[in-house]
């Protein structure tokens, strides 16, 4: 089956090389030249299968497209840029995007890291992971995430979050009190090895205690634990 | 800032004076000859005749005074002078944001006000220095994306092209490749000058460290031998570049690596890269660490950015220590990369 594939980049030759690159790996490829199109392009068409989308665009910053888009769709995201400064990075992962590429990059590269985001979009999940698990036995709003539904609710609400952060969630919640390091969640989530970019794990969980804990600034479901990494607490 | 107005009137300049560093100290020397004086009438006074009692009781007082009044100044002298430096060592430390409080003192005014508008030029200087590594970085980036990735899309297919330009297309992409990593080399060198580090250090097996860069470059894990295990303070990243472009050194000059070996000696980790090729000569043995030196050490042409061993230097300087290269007993040339351990290894 084809999948669908949008390019967001302002500058033609490397939109041109990037269509031509995807649509030799057997991709249905859509452009769009500014950060409008694109918004335009996914209200009457809906989501593709999978995006990437430029930092610097002509009229809109790459950080709002990817705000704009977030707000109606959960589709995979990949950011490129040439400047790989840590603010623009933490920036574009905190606005939304799954992942981060600096350019020039192989098209190897990140034709995997496609395959590897559009994998957990259809992944089916293992049995062994519990039908409902409650995270925070709140009695009024009780955070309850659902791994084969694909959901997570706090009360009757069902929260929005990205396929990356559900999956983060997911891993974490698969070993209840049991610390997991940055260098294994970028393994298991992102299929990256022990020199991936740890910043990725950082945001993300950044992210989700946003969306999942009651406080953010004193998240007690997703726990930091200095030096050594992660760990999911159920609440009680 | 604190600045005197245009002629106060007289008794508000009297005491802004005693405030002042010169003011206080005047007075602390003033006072303490008073004292001294004062004590010296008294005792003439009260013990009379004993000329020896007075000389003696009037040292013992004098002296124990002065003795006070030079701790309690030398205390308020130094003060300032302390401030200075801890505000020096945090902005060494890459806090620029550090700046000396504003003071009323009018003596002190002016070396504050310097300190602060030289952190303020180097904070801007630096910012200058970032943002340019980030536009030219953008600038030749974008170029090199779409030549990449089209000349990727011509090798997928180089079957259906002629022979020359297949030839044609292999030498386009080597040099693509050159040019990408001679990009990628600048910009990291330019940062580790800069100091402009996009992690923060944190403590790493010098073990786990090797055995990973080995194994992501596809070399053997019996090359790497480690006596004992320590833990180094670094940048995962950093590091693994440095090591990366020592191997490529070793494969691009030295016919490859034949040896890694790792240990602890004293307080420093010491990680040794060999190689069986013919060697560095002495007097190269420092130059290779310059930018853009390159020692033709064997018939193949270079291939090597001339920058790669720069970076070396440059990183392994900024986790406080540094490499060096010999000769490797038996042939070859041996790099040493030492470097401090990291506070938590005992």
């Amino acid at each position: 089956m084809t999948a669908n594939l949008m390019i967001v980049e302002d500058d033609d030759r490397v939109r041109g090389a990037l269509r031509l690159a995807m649509e030799d790996e057997g991709y249905d490829v859509a452009e769009a030249e500014e950060a409008e199109d694109a918004l335009e392009h996914l209200r009457d068409n809906g989501a593709p299968d999978v995006m990437i989308v430029d930092l610097m665009l002509g009229d809109m910053d790459g950080f709002t497209c990817i705000r704009e888009i977030r707000r109606d769709h959960d589709v995979p995201i990949i950011v490129v840029s040439a400047r790989d400064d840590t603010h623009d990075v933490v920036a574009a992962l905190e606005a939304g995007a799954d992942d981060f590429v600096t350019k020039p990059f192989e098209i190897k590269e990140i034709t995997a890291r496609m395959r590897a985001l559009r994998r957990r979009a259809n992944q089916t999940i293992e049995p062994q992971t519990p039908q409902e698990l409650v995270l925070d036995a709140d009695p009024e709003l009780p955070l309850v995430l659902s791994p084969e539904g694909g959901t997570v609710r706090r009360g009757e609400e069902e929260l929005h979050l990205t396929l990356t952060e559900f999956r983060l969630l997911c891993e974490l919640a698969e070993t209840p009190g049991r610390v997991l390091s940055r260098s294994v969640l970028l393994e298991r989530v992102w299929d990256r090895g022990f020199f991936g970019d740890e910043r990725i794990v950082d945001v993300h969980v950044r992210r989700l205690r946003t969306k999942i804990e009651r406080d953010p600034s004193d998240p007690v479901v997703v726990v930091t634990v200095r030096g050594l990494g992660y760990r999911l607490d159920v609440q009680r | 800032m604190s600045r005197r107005g245009p002629g106060p009137p007289g008794h508000r300049r009297l005491l802004s004076r005693s405030q002042s560093l010169r003011g206080r100290t005047v007075i602390a020397f003033a006072l303490t000859a008073g004292l001294v004086s004062a004590v010296l009438a008294v005792s003439v006074s009260v013990l009379g005749r004993g000329v020896w009692m007075t000389l003696i009781a009037c040292v013992v007082f004098g002296t124990a005074i002065g003795a006070i009044v030079g701790l309690w100044l030398s205390r308020r002298l130094l003060e300032p002078l302390q401030r200075v430096t801890r505000a020096a060592a945090r902005i060494a430390s890459g806090e620029l944001g550090t700046r000396l409080p504003d003071t009323d003192d009018p003596d002190l005014a002016p070396t504050v006000d310097a300190f602060n508008a030289m952190v303020d030029s180097l904070q801007r200087r630096i910012d200058r220095e970032r943002r340019l590594v980030g536009d030219v970085s953008h600038e030749l980036r974008t170029p090199l994306t779409t030549l990449t990735t089209s000349v990727g899309v011509m090798a997928r297919h180089e079957q259906d092209l002629p022979e020359r330009s297949r030839r044609a297309l292999a030498l386009v992409q080597a040099e693509l490749d050159h040019l990408r990593r001679l990009l990628d080399d600048l910009l990291a060198l330019a940062r580790a000058e800069a100091r402009m580090h996009r992690a923060d250090a944190e403590p790493l097996s010098v073990r786990e460290l090797l055995a990973h860069t080995l194994a992501e470059r596809h070399y053997p894990p019996e090359l790497l031998r480690v006596s004992v295990d320590a833990t180094v303070a670094g940048r995962k990243l950093e590091l693994e570049r440095a090591l990366v472009n020592l191997l490529d050194n070793a494969e691009r000059h030295g016919g490859g690596v034949v040896a890694i070996t790792a240990g602890r000696v004293g307080s420093e980790v010491v990680i040794t890269i060999d190689d069986a090729g013919p060697g560095v000569a002495p007097q190269d043995q420092q130059r290779i660490f310059e930018r853009f030196v390159t020692v033709r050490r064997s018939r193949r042409s270079g291939t090597g950015t001339g920058i790669g061993l720069a970076l070396v230097a440059e990183t392994v300087a900024a986790h406080g220590g540094r490499v060096v290269c010999g000769d490797r007993p038996g042939g070859g040339a041996r790099f040493v990369v030492s470097m401090p351990l990291s506070e938590e290894t005992h």
